[in-house]
């Protein structure tokens, strides 16, 4: 059980959806000129493993092996230990099938919360909505303002690492996603996975995730 | 010709001592009790339904009677974990350190961890969790006994190498589509070892 009881703060805080954080949107400087921010984003059937490591606030930390399979609006997902021992497994496709969970992850929030996460990384915001300009630090930028009241920002960087910021419908952030640039191998002009992605909750039960790329395929 | 016939024999009595040791629990028992250490190298394949290709991790063990145990993960994550003297650790790679974990933390896996470790004293039977059953092809079936354990394993697969008292693979069953196979190589068996192995990474 005591693995289990230091996820269970990792489940409270993907299920959380209250907002501590005092970090509020940014003024956008606005630009006619539109971004590809899609860009960042996988486009058709990916497969991602990655080695994640997380913490929360109070300290608690561990390491889980996340599987990832996207693919349109769809998303399949599985949480194991390093072992191989399956403590949750899901799909959606607006709406959550879950084929195993082992407690704590049963909890009925946790696997909202989770493609909340996944959606968060993997895909474009879904909306008409888009304003395009640049941060106080001229690096460009996509905002999507969402119906759900959600306010999305892909910031682009000049290394091409990029940046997820999204916030509440109080202005307030709620998540961050900061990947680090793929390794495109003299290969520009195709997508490759970033090596690492952190996404920052700032929910009731703070939590990071370091998710460092194992392996990525295009069935 | 006779020197054939020799061979041929010989083989065959090499192969049939070999088979019959995992006809009896007992049989198995007294080979076990003579092992005092093994350590050989593991292949993982995790198979689940979402994954076109199953997930491999490698690494190696190390064990020595009657309850010490080393199992490490070399690779995609590199992954430490020790059993000796009742007391288990596990250390986990973070930022490219092997970090203990806080409170030992890998129960289901300690669980097929300390099965290992009785399978490999020779003790099959006498066990609190899994009912088992011994078929005639090497293979050790166990199937949980309490509810709740079959909701996370539902039988694991134990097939034993022809060479006494070693298995070749151990399956372990999450579901019908769902399951992870350790597959052993390379073992060596009844050397010495050093304690700071099951103490120290």
């Amino acid at each position: 059980m005591r693995f289990f009881c230091y996820v269970v703060g990792l489940v409270i805080g993907l299920t959380s959806c209250s907002h501590r954080t005092t970090i509020e949107m940014p003024a956008l400087v606005r630009s006619e000129d539109t971004i590809a921010c899609e860009e960042v984003f996988p486009q058709g059937q990916w497969q991602f493993v990655h080695s994640i490591a997380f913490s929360m606030a109070d300290g608690k930390k561990g390491t889980v092996l996340g599987v990832s399979v996207v693919n349109g609006s769809v998303i399949k997902s599985a949480l194991m230990t390093i072992e191989g021992f399956t403590l949750f497994e899901a799909e959606y496709d607006g709406q959550l099938k879950i084929l195993r969970a082992v407690p704590p992850f049963d909890n009925g929030g946790f696997g909202q919360g989770l493609m909340r996460d996944l959606q968060l990384i993997f895909f474009e915001p879904q909306t008409n909505t888009v304003h395009y300009g640049k941060n106080a630090d001229g690096s460009q930028l996509c905002r999507y303002q969402e119906k759900s009241g959600y306010t999305t920002d892909v910031i682009l960087s000049q290394d091409r690492s990029w940046e997820v910021r999204q916030y509440g419908s109080d202005r307030l952030l709620t998540r961050t996603v900061k990947a680090n640039p793929s390794i495109t191998s003299g290969h520009e002009n195709r997508w490759f996975p970033p090596q690492q992605l952190a996404l920052h909750a700032y929910d009731t039960v703070e939590y990071t995730l370091i998710m460092d790329l194992v392996s990525s395929e295009k069935p | 010709m006779k020197v054939k016939l020799t061979s041929f024999v010989v083989l065959l009595l090499v192969a049939l001592s070999s088979t019959c040791w995992a006809d009896e629990w007992d049989s198995i028992s007294q080979k076990a009790s003579q092992l005092k250490s093994v350590r050989a190298e593991f292949t993982q394949e995790k198979h689940l339904k979402i994954l076109a290709q199953p997930l491999i991790s490698k690494g190696n063990f190390i064990y020595q009677a009657p309850q010490s145990l080393r199992w490490e993960y070399k690779s995609p994550v590199k992954s430490v974990m020790l059993m000796h003297n009742g007391s288990s650790k596990k250390y986990s790679q973070r930022d490219g350190e092997l970090v203990e974990e806080p409170g030992g933390g890998f129960e289901s896996m300690e669980m097929i961890l300390q099965e290992i470790t009785n399978w490999l004293n020779g003790r099959f039977t006498d066990n609190p969790i899994f009912n088992t059953s011994l078929e005639k092809d090497l293979r050790i079936i166990f199937t949980p006994k309490d509810e709740a354990v079959a909701k996370l394993i539902s039988r694991i697969e134990l097939k034993l190498s022809s060479l006494p008292s070693l298995m070749d693979s151990v399956t372990i069953y999450e579901g019908p589509s769902s399951f992870t196979r350790l597959t052993f190589r390379n073992a060596e068996i009844n050397q010495k070892l050093k304690k700071s192995l099951f103490t120290e990474i």
